[in-house]
């Protein structure tokens, strides 16, 4: 849950704050009012979609913070 | 990779570059300020620069959180983290650095406070029911991009009842900072480079004044490099048809609309504040948020004393002008010396979306050739 490395940088490169890094990620599979979602590496993250309503496995996802701002067309 | 790859093509590069090129007068001088960091960050990284005509500077402007985050707002959440023992004060990593009056969090956690970094708002509120005899206090910060997060944490903790949980709110809204950009004397633009992410919230529609008012074109435009020099052949063009518009260059994922879910969800947890100190940009009115009074049990400033003080910032430093676009980041006094990603005195090289850490990890080429130009 919580990143305690200290390097303090999510990524090599990348700020979270800023939001720049929101991420693509692909819907897996519905858990309850949260989905999962794969990203391009293979990685798996449960992500809040309440803000960009129902989704379905396969849709993509613009994703900040473990939170969908837009389902991409 | 999807969404990627076709965003970094060299010869998608070079063609945007010669309609860059064949359409900029070559008598004029463009000032384009990219608004958001995460376009600093792209533009250094990639080289974007590198593919324009030197006709074209992009001037880079405000847009990143952390950055313009006062160092008195470090010190206030540092304040309640040490004096209540029972505290874990939680923040995304890149807080981890900034540099207040009395030290980082980083310090802090050092000095004994329980900080922590997390990915999400959720993981604070997570970590707040994982623990219910400590409080849990997130240092919220960040754009629109960033705001909605918050409110669905804020949202999820009053429906689960979590009461050792809490925001220290600092989210900033855009549309202010611009305006603010745009009173400073001390700076002519031609153009803006919208910040692509802060759109898919909040749409396109608020910028129209910046077109309709200041006659100034405005593109929003994503974070890959063909992104944002798509963006400046757009305004370059926009220039050279006499137009003043804004345009979306994001369109597969920025909506003119953004999302009026999440536009609500931050109606209803947060409100604008009267006015916000804005590092380098001074006190802004109704440019930040602080939680509605219908949150007002999850508010740290309501729930625990805040000292509220501000603190002035290093007289070496020159982030304000660097914010601004007055500066470039090199001309800074202590730069790359005194000044490193390793030992930041200002904010600006803390974030890695900075134009100070920008330039000093990305940018040193482009830095050497126009210190040529200089001396030429």
């Amino acid at each position: 849950m919580t990143d305690e490395r200290d390097g303090l940088q999510h990524g090599a490169d990348t700020c979270i704050t800023c939001g720049d890094v929101a991420v693509t990620l692909t819907v897996v599979s519905l858990d309850g009012v949260d989905a999962v979602c794969r990203a391009d590496d293979g990685g798996t993250e449960v992500i809040a979609v309440e803000l960009v309503g129902p989704v379905a496995p396969g849709d993509r996802l613009l994703v900040h913070a473990k939170v969908a701002l837009e389902k991409l067309a | 990779m999807r969404f990627v790859d076709e965003y970094r093509d060299p010869e998608l590069a070079r063609s945007l570059a010669r309609r860059v090129a064949e359409r900029v007068d070559p008598q004029r001088h463009y000032k384009l300020m990219e608004v958001c960091g995460g376009h600093t960050h792209a533009i250094y990284r990639y080289g974007v620069q590198d593919y324009l005509p030197e006709s074209i500077e992009l001037v880079h402007g405000p847009g990143c959180p952390v950055c313009v985050i006062p160092m008195g707002r470090i010190d206030d959440a540092t304040v309640i983290a040490e004096d209540h023992p029972e505290m874990i004060l939680t923040c995304f990593g890149d807080l981890m650095r900034v540099p207040g009056g009395r030290g980082s969090f980083l310090d802090a956690r050092a000095r004994g406070a329980d900080i922590r970094v997390v990915y999400s708002p959720l993981d604070a509120l997570r970590l707040a029911v994982e623990h219910p005899e400590r409080h849990v206090m997130f240092y919220a910060i960040g754009f629109e991009t960033t705001a909605p997060s918050t409110a669905l944490t804020l949202q999820r903790a009053k429906a689960e009842r979590v009461n050792n949980f809490s925001v220290f709110c600092n989210h900033v809204t855009i549309i202010p900072a611009i305006k603010a950009i745009l009173d400073s004397p001390d700076l002519r633009l031609d153009a803006f480079i919208g910040p692509g992410h802060v759109s898919t919230v909040i749409g396109n529609r608020p910028y129209e004044w910046i077109a309709r008012n200041e006659g100034l074109p405005i593109v929003v435009a994503g974070f890959e490099p063909l992104d944002v020099l798509e963006a400046v052949a757009m305004i370059v063009d926009q220039l050279a048809d006499g137009r003043a518009e804004v345009e979306n260059q994001y369109a597969r994922v920025v909506r003119d609309e953004g999302n009026p879910v999440a536009l609500r969800a931050i109606a209803d947890t947060m409100t604008l504040r009267p006015w916000f100190e804005w590092r380098g940009l001074g006190s802004i009115n109704h440019s930040a948020l602080q939680l509605s009074e219908r949150y007002a049990e999850f508010d740290a400033e309501l729930r625990f004393d805040v000292p509220g003080v501000r603190v002035a910032d290093p007289k070496a430093c020159q982030c304000g002008e660097v914010l601004k676009g007055v500066l470039k980041p090199w001309e800074c006094k202590v730069f790359g010396t005194a000044c490193t990603p390793e030992t930041p005195i200002g904010t600006c090289m803390v974030s890695s979306e900075g134009a100070c850490a920008a330039y000093y990890n990305f940018g040193k080429a482009a830095r050497q050739r126009v210190e040529l130009k200089v001396k030429a």
